[in-house]
């Protein structure tokens, strides 16, 4: 099968279609790992594209998202029990006392549509939270959104109890409206990303890839 | 409670402000845009941190109070702004959420915030299990109370606004979790029009509301500035921004158009870039204004387009990316695109002060001094005199 089909379909957001074709190339010998490599993530980068272009906006986005995760349901099974190493693991949150999603949420999913694994621990977490999912799912990156000037103390806080936290040296990537590369460096973190399109390129560096 | 006081707005100075933006709405050439730092009374008690947060938003003889003495505190500042003074009955963005039974969350650190009725994940027929809300239901018989609380006790001698409805489409995304809602524009149309309906009904029901116990209604929470009755009320868009055309003339525009034949009129704010719906806007009744960050929209592209044809209201925007170095270059890039001044109001707002004191901490326990020192001293003083430098001199 013509992988461009595929990635055809994550871009038009077509989430039945996707989960059916991917099925089928499997079923014609196409590994997983073409299929997530050559197909889904290069679908997801011209989604991207087309979203910093303005063609796309953020319905868009996240109708390719889901499509994507219709394909990686049939895939992950295959790819666990292969060789295949996601690019890294991102552990996502917005910070305690903060209930905005939407940001994190794109950031999330754009990271996934690259190649990451990314554990989305959703709003308002609390900076003991991200350092207990850090330690137990080994986590290179650490993603923290916030869109309240009142609550970047706690984006400090969180990288202050991740810091101290012990040997992992986890790298800290910081996003969302009043966050600046400024505040980024004051409070210690790796680095900042203005968009999900410079998340994924920053998560990249991070990890050396 | 007090017997029926004059109204302030029948006074000088306020009476001569009023007179101009009356002639500023009909687009007359004033010789001069209008200009003001806006001060919403509640908001800036919060940004500030004058005043503890929720006892402000639940003690409804303290946020008159608080409310009263800050405005007071402002005209003795005789900033010489157009600001016309009023009272905002305010429970943050949430009150028509609420009403459909959204949870309610209060912060010590910002505004009350909802937890959304159907979530990711939950089937969009879901929809049909929401109730019509009454007006008196969640935050918005807080609001109702207020506003009778803030007549009997000043006689009626403020405007009372409007408060914090956004609009529908912003409303609708409270009430349905964002990411949901906007997936559910593509799979379930049907489900997207019947929130939006209700939503769009409910602000009408509650607006309604709001002007008839109001002995003056001030129809404009965002931006804040005075509007005469009958020619419309502000909506917040914000949502226009992540939206495509498409979607936005689908999902938002027929509602919008709604409010303002219902209204007659209205004005559009958005906290994001909306270059991208101005065919859309363009297509709203009585569009009476923008309003708008100038750090996110650009102002040159605006006034291109609608210019001398609505009102330009523009401020300088939360884009931490700033484009503009200070509140002095914001007021210089505005006045030196601008082609003339009808229908230009320019709202200047204070970019440092919140940062500064977040550095040194709660403003409440810094004292009131603090905050008027660093005001007065480093921007309305810095403001006052780029407009004078600009020939913008008020009233």
């Amino acid at each position: 099968m013509d992988l461009t089909t595929i990635k055809q379909a994550v871009i038009e957001g077509d989430d039945k279609q996707l989960a059916n074709l991917t099925r089928r190339a499997l079923d014609e010998g196409t590994s997983a790992e073409t299929i997530l490599n050559d197909a889904l993530i290069v679908g997801m980068g011209e989604v991207g594209e087309l979203f910093e272009q303005g063609e796309y906006f953020v319905p868009e986005l996240l109708l390719s998202a889901r499509a994507m995760q219709s394909a990686m349901e049939v895939l992950r099974p295959l790819l666990s029990a292969s060789s295949y190493e996601p690019l890294g693991k991102v552990v996502m949150g917005t910070v305690q006392g903060d209930l905005h999603d939407i940001g994190k949420k794109l950031v999330a999913m754009m990271l996934e549509g690259s190649g990451f694994e990314v554990i989305d621990l959703g709003t308002d977490v609390a900076p003991e939270r991200f350092v207990e999912t850090v330690e137990e799912s080994g986590a290179q990156v650490v993603g923290l959104s916030a869109l309240l000037t009142t609550t970047l103390p706690a984006m400090e806080a969180t990288v202050s109890a991740l810091r101290e936290a012990g040997p992992v040296k986890v790298k800290v990537m910081i996003g969302g409206a009043p966050v600046t590369s400024a505040f980024a460096s004051s409070i210690g973190a790796d680095g900042y990303a203005p968009d999900a399109s410079s998340a994924v390129a920053l998560a990249r560096r991070l990890v050396g890839k | 409670m007090n017997q029926e006081a004059k109204l302030l707005t029948s006074e000088p100075p306020y009476c001569e402000i009023i007179k101009k933006w009356e002639a500023f709405w009909r687009l007359e050439d004033l010789g001069r845009p209008l200009w003001q730092i806006p001060t919403p009374p509640v908001e800036t008690l919060m940004d500030l941190r004058l005043v503890p947060l929720i006892p402000l938003l639940q003690d409804k003889a303290l946020q008159l109070s608080a409310s009263v003495n800050f405005l007071q505190w402002r005209e003795a500042l005789d900033i010489g702004d157009d600001f016309v003074p009023y009272l905002e009955p305010y429970q943050g963005v949430t009150p028509l959420a609420s009403a459909f039974g959204c949870p309610v969350r209060y912060f010590d650190h910002s505004a009350p915030w909802v937890e959304p009725l159907i979530r990711p994940g939950d089937p969009p027929e879901k929809v049909y299990e929401l109730p019509s809300p009454k007006v008196t239901d969640g935050q918005l018989g807080t609001i109702l109370e207020l506003i009778d609380y803030f007549v009997a006790e000043t006689g009626g001698r403020y405007p009372i606004a409007i408060t914090d409805s956004q609009g529908p489409l912003d409303m609708a995304y409270l009430v349905w979790e964002s990411s949901a809602f906007m997936l559910a524009m593509y799979t379930n149309p049907k489900e997207v029009h019947h929130l939006m309906r209700l939503v769009t009904d409910l602000i009408i029901a509650f607006v309604k509301q709001e002007r008839a116990r109001s002995p003056q209604f001030f129809p404009c929470h965002c931006p804040p500035l005075w509007m005469p009755e009958g020619l419309g009320i502000s909506i917040s868009e914000d949502c226009s921004a992540v939206l495509s055309p498409k979607l936005y003339e689908e999902f938002s525009l027929p509602y919008v158009n709604e409010l303002s034949e219902e209204f007659g009129g209205v004005v559009i704010h958005s906290c994001g870039n909306f270059t991208h719906q101005f065919d859309n806007l363009a297509q709203v009744h009585n569009l009476r204004g923008l309003n708008f960050g100038a750090s996110e929209t650009p102002f040159a592209a605006v006034w291109e387009r609608f210019g001398g044809k609505t009102a330009i209201l523009p401020h300088i925007g939360l884009n931490k990316e700033f484009p503009f170095e200070s509140h002095v270059e914001f007021i210089e890039h505005i006045l030196g695109t601008a082609t003339h001044s009808r229908g230009l109001s320019i709202l200047v707002t204070p970019p440092t002060l919140a940062s500064e004191l977040d550095g040194a901490g709660p403003a409440v326990e810094l004292g009131p001094q603090v905050v008027e020192e660093e005001f007065v001293n480093h921007f309305v003083q810095s403001t006052k005199e780029t407009m004078e430098r600009c020939s913008v001199a008020g009233r």
